[in-house]
C-alpha cells in the first residue's frame, strides 16, 4: 500500500485513534502492531529481513553495553556490521557485481555466465539498515543506552511511516520518543493532516505531472535535443523535488499525528548556495549519517593524519588541511552513489557530486580573492541569486545520471543539449506535444510558483503552516477544505502509486 | 477541589476537541457526498447491476466491452435456453467478474458462466488507476463490497475511495442537469434514459449496447500481448472464479468474442501467444476455451466493417448475428458436445491465412 493509498490514511487515522485510546505507556505496542500490519501488506517475506536486522542488533548491542574493553566491543560492532551490510549488499548489489563480472570475462574472451540471484528485495531495506546500524555505532560508542527490550527494538526498525523511504531517524530521539508515547494534543493531528495533504498536494499535482514529460524525454533522448532536453531535465527536477519531499511530508505529517516529531530530510535544497549547501538541505538525514559515521571517522582515522601532516609539509597549512576532508567527500559521494542503486551511473553520479564538493574547497581561496578583486558584494542579492543558480546548474547536471538509464545515456543526453538548440520550440508549441498540454503546463507552472512563495518565506523563517493555525476557526476550516478538495481534481491520475525512493 | 475544578475544565476542553474534530470531519464528508452527487455522472453498471438483483437469471456472462457490444444475452440465451445476463462491461477486470458473480449468485440461481476473456485486460491491470473503475463504483452495497473494496481499492489511490468525484470534475458544466436527472424518478426506477450515452448507441437491456453503423470507424488498436506483463493477481482471479462455480455446481466456459480479423492479422504473433497462454490456462483448470478469433470464415463471415474500431468492437447488427453462433457452439461446449471444434481453425495462423486468401 503506497503513502497516497486508501489504506495508508486509514491505517493513520484508525491507528491514532487507537493510540490515543491507550495508556500512555503501552502506546508504543499499538505502533508496532500497525507497523507490522502495514509492513507485511507487502508480504511476508519483507518481515524476515527487518526480524534479521532488529535481533542481531539486539543482541550485539546489548553484549556490546555489558563489555568495557574497546577491542571486544569493536569486534562485535564488526560483526553486526557484517552481517547488516552483507545482507544489504547482497540482496541489492550482488548482481551487479555479477552482471560486471560476466561483462569483464566476455572482454577476456572466457565467458564466466555466472547465474544472477532471483531474490525478491525487500522494502526500505536501506533505509532501515542504515538507521539500525547508527543504533549500533551510537551503543558502540557509549553515546547511547541499548534498548532492553526487543519490541520497542522492533518499532525503532520498522516504525509505519518512515520504514519505506526514511527519514534515517536516530535512536537517541526517535527511538526514545517512540517508546515514550505521546500525550493527546489535537494541535498535534491538526499539523500532521495539513502536512500530509501538503505533500499529496507536491506528489499529485507537480511530481506526477512532471515525470509524465521527463519521462517521455529520457525514455527516448535520441529523439530530442537542445530545448527539448533542457525542459526535461528541469521537469525531473520538479520530479525528483515533488517526488521524495512530497513523500517526506506524508511521513513527517503521519508521525505528528501520532505526536512523534521525526527528523527533518528537506530545507529548501534548491535554495542552496553550492554544491556542499545542497546536500546540507537535500536528504538531510542520509547526510548527515554519512557525516557523522564515515566522513569523521575517516578523516580523522590514523592514516588520514598522517597524509594530511605529509601534505602540509609538501603543499603547505590550508590544502594540507583540505587533502583529508577533500577525499572523504569524494569516498562518502562515492558511498552516497552506491546507496542510490547498483549501477554505474549511481557511482558517477556520486562521484560528480563529490569531486565538485572537493574541488570547491581546494579553490575556495581562490574564488574569495577573485570576489574580492571584482569588489563583489558577497552577501548582496543578486551575488545570492548568482549561486542559487549556478549551485541549480550543478545540481540539475547531476539529475541526468538518475533521469536516464544508463551512464551512457547520460552523457548523450548531456551531448543533445547542444545540438538543433532553438528558443522556437518555446514559441511554436512544439514542447505541449511531450505529453503534457497547456492546462496541464498552466497547473504545473502554478504549482510550481506556490512552492517557489512558500519556499521564499520559509527561508525567511515564515512557516506558513502555523500562521493558518492560529486564524480563526471558520477562516482556517475554509483554508483546510479547500486544500483538501483542491487536491483531488488538480492532482494528476496515473496508474503508479508508488514514490521514487521506496525502491530503495 | 481546586483540582477537581482544573480536572472539570480538562474534560471539558477534550469534549469541546472532540466535538469540533467531529463536526470538521462531518462537513468533510457532506461536502464529499454533495460533490458525488451533482458530480458523478449515471452510468450503465448501475442499471446492469439492479437488473441482475432481479434474480430472473440462470446463465451469466461476464467480460469486459467486446463482450458488451457483441453479444446479445437474449439471442445468446435462445440458444443455451437459459435467461441469460450479460454483465460485460468496459474496465471489467478478472478481480472485478469474480465480485460481479458473488453478487449475482447472492440473486439468481446461476447454473451457467460464460467468461469472456479480452487478453489485454491481463497485460495492462497495472497501468490503469481506480478511478475509472466503473464496476467498482457501480458495484452495490453489499458484504461482498467490503472485500471488493480492501483487494481492489485501498491500496489504490485514497481518491478512488475517498472523493470519486475527481474522475468526474470536469462534469461541473452539467451540475446541474446531473442534479436533476438524479432527483428524477427515471433514476430511482433505473431507466437507461437518464444515462448520457453516445448518440449511436442505445441501451438493449440485459448488459446489451446496441452500436449502430452511422458511428465513425474509430482508429484505436489493441494493446500488444506482452507475457511478462501478466498480472499473477488478475490470473489469481481467474483461478478464483472457477473454483467458486466449481463449488457451486456451476458450469463454467471461457471464451473470447471476435474481432476485426485485419487486426488479428496486424499483431499476429501477440494473438497467437495470447490464444496459446489461455488455451493452456484453460487446460489447467479443465474448462473449455472458445477463441472465436479462430472461428470460420465459413461460419462467421466478417471483415472489418463489422467492427466500429480497430480493436474489434461489434456494430450491433453485426453482434446480434453473431451472438446466434456463439451460442450455438458456447451451448456445445458446456454440453460437452466436441464436435464445435470443426467450425473453428486450429489456429490463429490458419484463420490469418484464411483471412488473406479471401
Amino acid at each position: 500500500m503506497s503513502y497516497i493509498s486508501a489504506g495508508f490514511l486509514f491505517t493513520i487515522a484508525l491507528g491514532a485513534l487507537v493510540y490515543y485510546l491507550f495508556p500512555k505507556k503501552h502506546r508504543w505496542l499499538v505502533l508496532l502492531l500497525i507497523s507490522l500490519l502495514y509492513y507485511t501488506s507487502y508480504g511476508f517475506s519483507n518481515l524476515v529481513y527487518v526480524l534479521f536486522t532488529c535481533i542481531t542488533s539486539y543482541i550485539i548491542s546489548l553484549k556490546m553495553s555489558e563489555m568495557e574493553d574497546k577491542v571486544h566491543r569493536k569486534r562485535l560492532l564488526s560483526v553486526v556490521l557484517v552481517l547488516n551490510f552483507g545482507l544489504l549488499f547482497l540482496l541489492k548489489y550482488c548482481n551487479f557485481m555479477i552482471g560486471n563480472l560476466n561483462s569483464l570475462s566476455e572482454v577476456f574472451g572466457r565467458n564466466l555466465n555466472i547465474a544472477k540471484l532471483t531474490i525478491k528485495f525487500p522494502l526500505g531495506i536501506s533505509f532501515y539498515t542504515f538507521q539500525t546500524m547508527s543504533y549500533c555505532i551510537d551503543v558502540y560508542r557509549k553515546k547511547t543506552e541499548p534498548e532492553r527490550n526487543i519490541f520497542k527494538l522492533l518499532l525503532f526498525v520498522c516504525y509505519l511511516p518512515q520504514m519505506l523511504q526514511g527519514p534515517i531517524g536516530r535512536y537517541e530521539r526517535l527511538g526514545l520518543a517512540l517508546s515514550e508515547g505521546s500525550d493527546f494534543d489535537y494541535r498535534n493531528i491538526e499539523r500532521g493532516a495539513v502536512r500530509i495533504f501538503y505533500g499529496l498536494a507536491k506528489k499529485l499535482i507537480l511530481a506526477d505531472r512532471a515525470f509524465i514529460f521527463a519521462n517521455n524525454i529520457f525514455y527516448t533522448p535520441d529523439k530530442y535535443s537542445g530545448v527539448y532536453i533542457i525542459a526535461g531535465i528541469l521537469m525531473y527536477s520538479i520530479y525528483v523535488y515533488c517526488d521524495f519531499a512530497g513523500g517526506m511530508d506524508l511521513v513527517i505529517g503521519a508521525s505528528e499525528v501520532f505526536g512523534i516529531t521525526m527528523d527533518e530530510n528537506f530545507r529548501q535544497p534548491y535554495f542552496s548556495k553550492n554544491l556542499g549547501d545542497f546536500w546540507r538541505r537535500w536528504h538531510i538525514t542520509l547526510g548527515q549519517w554519512m557525516k557523522d559515521y564515515i566522513f569523521y571517522p575517516f578523516s580523522l582515522s590514523k592514516a588520514c593524519q598522517k597524509l594530511s601532516r605529509r601534505a602540509k609539509k609538501r603543499f603547505g597549512r590550508v590544502y594540507g588541511t583540505l587533502i583529508p576532508i577533500c577525499l572523504s567527500n569524494i569516498l562518502i559521494f562515492f558511498i552516497v552513489g552506491v546507496w542510490h542503486g547498483a549501477s554505474w551511473k549511481y557511482i558517477i553520479y556520486g562521484l560528480y557530486n563529490g569531486l565538485i564538493i572537493a574541488m570547491a574547497n581546494i579553490l575556495k581561496p581562490t574564488f574569495e580573492k577573485t570576489v574580492k578583486l571584482l569588489r563583489i558584494k558577497s552577501n548582496s542579492a543578486p551575488y545570492r541569486v548568482f549561486q542559487i543558480v549556478r549551485t541549480f546548474i550543478l545540481v540539475n547536471i547531476g539529475w541526468f545520471f538518475d533521469a536516464c538509464s544508463s551512464a551512457s545515456g547520460a552523457f548523450k543526453a548531456m551531448g543533445q543539449t547542444f545540438k538543433n538548440f532553438s528558443l522556437k520550440v518555446v514559441t511554436d508549441g512544439s514542447l505541449l506535444k511531450v505529453g503534457l498540454g497547456v492546462r496541464e503546463i498552466k497547473i504545473l507552472f502554478v504549482g510550481v510558483l506556490v512552492l517557489f512563495v512558500i519556499g521564499v518565506l520559509r527561508e525567511k523563517g515564515i512557516d506558513i503552516r502555523e500562521w493558518i493555525m492560529k486564524q480563526p476557526l471558520p477562516l482556517k476550516w475554509a483554508i483546510y477544505i479547500i486544500l483538501f478538495f483542491i487536491v483531488a481534481p488538480f492532482g494528476f491520475v496515473s496508474a503508479s502509486t508508488e514514490f521514487v525512493y521506496a525502491q530503495f | 477541589m481546586h483540582s477537581s475544578k482544573r480536572g472539570l475544565i480538562k474534560d471539558m476542553s477534550k469534549k469541546k476537541i472532540i466535538i469540533r474534530m467531529s463536526a470538521f470531519l462531518a462537513l468533510m464528508i457532506i461536502i464529499d457526498q454533495i460533490c458525488n452527487f451533482a458530480l458523478v455522472q449515471p452510468g450503465l453498471s448501475r442499471i446492469m447491476f439492479h437488473e441482475l438483483k432481479q434474480g430472473q437469471y440462470n446463465c451469466i456472462i461476464l467480460g469486459a466491452s467486446h463482450g458488451s457490444y457483441g453479444l446479445d444475452p437474449e439471442i445468446v440465451g435462445t440458444e443455451l435456453k437459459k435467461n441469460t445476463m450479460n454483465m460485460c462491461m468496459g474496465g471489467e477486470y478478472m478481480i472485478d467478474a469474480y465480485y460481479t458473480l458473488e453478487y449475482a449468485l447472492d440473486y439468481n440461481k446461476i447454473d451457467e458462466v460464460v467468461f469472456d476473456i479480452d487478453y489485454q485486460y491481463l497485460v495492462n491491470y497495472n497501468d490503469v488507476n481506480i478511478l475509472h473503475n466503473n464496476v467498482y463504483n457501480a458495484y452495490p452495497a453489499s458484504v461482498h463490497k467490503v472485500g471488493y473494496y480492501v483487494k481492489r481499492v485501498l491500496g489504490e489511490d485514497y481518491r478512488g475511495t475517498m472523493l470519486r468525484w475527481t474522475n468526474y470534475w470536469q462534469c461541473y458544466k452539467y451540475m446541474g442537469r446531473t442534479i436533476r436527472k438524479k432527483l428524477s424518478s427515471e433514476y430511482k426506477t433505473y431507466n437507461p434514459s437518464v444515462v448520457n450515452m453516445n448518440q449511436y448507441d442505445s441501451y438493449m437491456g440485459e448488459g446489451f449496447t446496441f452500436r449502430n453503423q452511422h458511428h465513425k470507424k474509430d482508429p484505436a488498436s489493441c494493446l500488444d500481448w506482452n507475457e511478462s506483463k501478466v498480472s499473477e493477481q488478475e490470473i489469481g482471479y481467474i483461478k478464483k472464479l472457477v473454483s467458486l462455480c466449481k463449488k457451486k455446481g456451476i458450469k463454467i466456459v471461457f471464451t473470447t468474442v471476435s474481432q476485426d480479423p485485419a487486426t488479428v492479422d496486424e499483431k499476429e504473433s501477440g494473438f497467437t501467444a495470447a490464444d496459446a497462454y489461455i488455451s493452456k490456462l484453460a487446460q489447467e483448470l479443465d474448462v473449455t476455451y472458445l477463441n472465436f478469433n479462430k472461428i470460420r470464415f465459413d461460419e462467421y463471415d466478417r471483415d472489418s466493417d463489422d467492427f466500429y474500431d480497430r480493436e474489434g468492437h461489434m456494430y450491433g447488427e453485426s453482434a446480434e448475428k453473431f451472438s446466434q453462433l456463439y451460442g450455438k457452439y458456447v451451448n456445445m461446449a458446456l454440453m460437452g458436445d466436441e464436435t464445435y471444434k470443426s467450425a473453428f481453425y486450429a489456429n490463429i495462423g490458419d484463420m490469418v491465412k484464411a483471412y488473406k486468401g479471401n
